[in-house]
């Protein structure tokens, strides 16, 4: 890892972080007088001129924006306007919460995808491979939300076993990270079936077999470590991509987290807590890509840390 | 010789049997594609006939009707698929909506397709600064959560059928233009490209005439494939509320309203989503079925 590659993607990141903000900006004062929206109907005109010299809304456009980026080179977005305390902090306030969720989505993925993948590849053509196929069709082509609401109707509604709405202790965890999880589930399952394919048809793996070793042995210490590099790539962006889901998610069950802040906040015009969540969210697709990097070659030696 | 009329027989039955055959063994190795292919035809059909085949107007409300079941579940004939709070046709209420999904997915696709193309094309074959130019903004677009995006511009500029095409297209369009990119860099130095260019053929009719042809068959996937994503996010927009106004009948929005009814009427939250489902699985039947037909490399990993 030269210090060159280094200072590369940290520039790229920043270029990333200042694109996706400046966005965000000129999207949101496109919207209209924010004070308008903050004060009551019959305020008079005097106040809410007051009200905006003092927020700072009276500036011109381009002075704006330069103290927008002076305070968000220091991490500053502000005071969230529908909870009266830094932006940054209500974020990190239900961080742990959409992590949480993220977190056992991912780890029902991994749990359920990969080895449904594997089955199906060392069961070619069939019945594991056919009910692999169609889990994987059924799980992404049915819409997150709608199966979040299936899942409440079966386990909540109907059966009454999991509870459906907001974050009262572990069970409530999960039906919200199956919802979440089912997509990638499906696509992790094909994409390790194909890795899994691909490997057990290579010269390697019939010299391990020609030499007399054990069929489990071929299979866990010859071929799974061969298709790690690709699940570890898509793994890792599904969790980005999950944070994401998390707004739907979230707002199916009543999920405490910040994709459910995220749409509260939009609603309420709340506009640095609106950047904010977008920040964080952007660093955090940032992150995981630049973690993938790094953990290649400790997986494949034959990829030089650059 | 004895064995010739035999022979031409044979030949004959061969010839009049071979096409029946043939689409049989055919039908038996595609059908999940034709009937995929089936399924979008007919909703795109009841989208276009909608006034004439839907029983009811989508809006109208009859309130002494709510919560009516579906036909074989304890209603009657009178709304074959139930009614919702409002008393409304759920069945006009899908056939309705089937033209919103449609639309939108469609158009979308073919807004942020022929940019993403056009973009791809030009970064792909002149390289260099208007390269690094348009990947920049691909790396921006693919780093900006797209939901997120999606809800603030339709928060500010307002939902509806217009404004969610735009939406979905900002956000479809980098796919594309990485995905073409990449194949136009490779197809660039390919032999009769050179040949081409060589012989004086320009760059826009060489890009048009002899690179664009080579790398199509990919789009076309990419676009079937598309399309199914694009009808998920519309939906899942409309029932954020964000998307489609709800009075106007959408899959998203009738799951949104379903969801508040969940203990009295499962009709309501499943309905819509078995429709989505039926239209998004049929598409990405499609997509698959063009994927293997289009690159013949792929099969032996199947």
């Amino acid at each position: 890892m030269s210090a060159r590659y280094l200072l590369a993607r940290l520039a790229q990141a920043i270029f990333l972080l200042w694109g996706i903000s400046t966005i965000v900006f000129v999207v949101l004062r496109l919207s209209g007088d924010p004070v308008l929206l903050l004060v009551p109907q019959e305020t008079p005109p005097e106040v809410v001129d007051s009200i905006r010299e003092e927020l700072g809304f009276n500036a011109p456009l381009l002075e704006q924006y330069g103290r927008f980026l002076g305070r968000l080179v220091q991490l500053d977005f502000g005071q969230s306007l529908s909870y009266n305390q830094p932006a940054l902090d209500v974020v990190f306030d239900r961080f742990p919460s959409t992590l949480k969720l993220a977190v056992a989505a991912i780890a029902f993925t991994i749990l359920t995808g990969v080895p449904l993948g594997i089955l199906a590849a060392l069961h070619r053509n069939s019945i594991i491979d056919r009910f692999a196929l169609i889990v994987a069709l059924l799980g992404t082509s049915a819409p997150t939300f709608w199966v979040g609401i299936l899942l409440i109707l079966l386990f909540s509604v109907r059966w009454q076993l999991l509870p459906s709405i907001g974050d009262q202790g572990p069970s409530s965890l999960i039906l919200p990270a199956v919802t979440l999880g089912i997509f990638s589930t499906a696509k992790i399952s094909r994409l390790t079936r194909s890795a899994f394919l691909e490997v057990l048809r290579s010269d390697f793996l019939r010299t391990a077999r020609a030499k007399g070793l054990r069929e489990r042995v071929v299979l866990l210490r010859h071929a799974a470590p061969n298709t790690l590099i690709t699940l570890v790539t898509v793994i890792g962006l599904e969790f980005a991509l999950l944070l994401g889901g998390a707004v739907i998610t979230e707002t199916v069950f009543s999920w405490p987290g910040i994709g459910r802040l995220a749409i509260q906040a939009i609603g309420a015009r709340d506009y640095p807590l609106v950047q904010a969540i977008v920040f964080v969210f952007a660093s955090l697709v940032i992150l995981v890509n630049f973690l993938l990097d790094l953990l290649y070659p400790l997986i494949d030696p034959r990829i030089k840390a650059r | 010789m004895d064995g010739m009329p035999a022979q031409t027989q044979t030949l004959a039955s061969n010839l009049s049997s071979k096409p029946r055959r043939n689409a049989l063994t055919r039908f038996r190795a595609n059908w999940p594609v034709i009937i995929g292919l089936l399924i979008v035809l007919l909703c795109a059909a009841a989208a276009i006939c909608a006034p004439w085949i839907a029983p009811y107007a989508p809006e109208q409300q009859n309130l002494r009707n709510q919560f009516a079941a579906p036909i074989g579940f304890g209603g009657t004939s009178e709304h074959w698929l139930g009614t919702d709070q409002l008393g409304r046709d759920i069945l006009s209420r899908l056939i309705y909506g089937a033209r919103i999904s449609l639309i939108v997915g469609f158009s979308a696709v073919a807004i942020s397709g022929t940019v993403g193309i056009l973009l791809g094309l030009i970064s792909g074959y002149y390289g260099r600064w208007l390269d690094a130019i348009v990947m920049r903004f691909v790396e921006l677009q693919l780093t900006f959560p797209f939901m997120l995006l999606a809800l603030l511009v339709l928060a500010v500029f307002g939902g509806g059928l217009r404004n969610i095409v735009i939406v979905l297209s900002i956000a479809g369009w980098a796919v594309y233009a990485r995905v073409l990119r990449s194949e136009v860099i490779s197809t660039r130095e390919q032999l009769y490209v050179e040949a081409a260019r060589s012989a004086g053929v320009r760059d826009a009719r060489l890009l048009a005439r002899h690179i664009f042809p080579n790398v199509m068959s990919s789009m076309i996937v990419l676009a079937t494939f598309s399309v199914a994503a694009m009808i998920v996010q519309e939906s899942a927009l409309s029932f954020l509320g964000l998307g489609i106004p709800p009075d106007q009948a959408s899959w998203g929005g009738m799951l949104a309203d379903g969801r508040n009814f969940l203990t009295i009427a499962w009709w309501l939250g499943t309905l819509p989503g078995l429709a989505i489902l039926a239209v998004v699985l049929s598409m990405n039947l499609i997509g698959d079925w063009l994927r293997d037909v289009t690159d013949p490399t792929i099969r032996n990993t199947r």
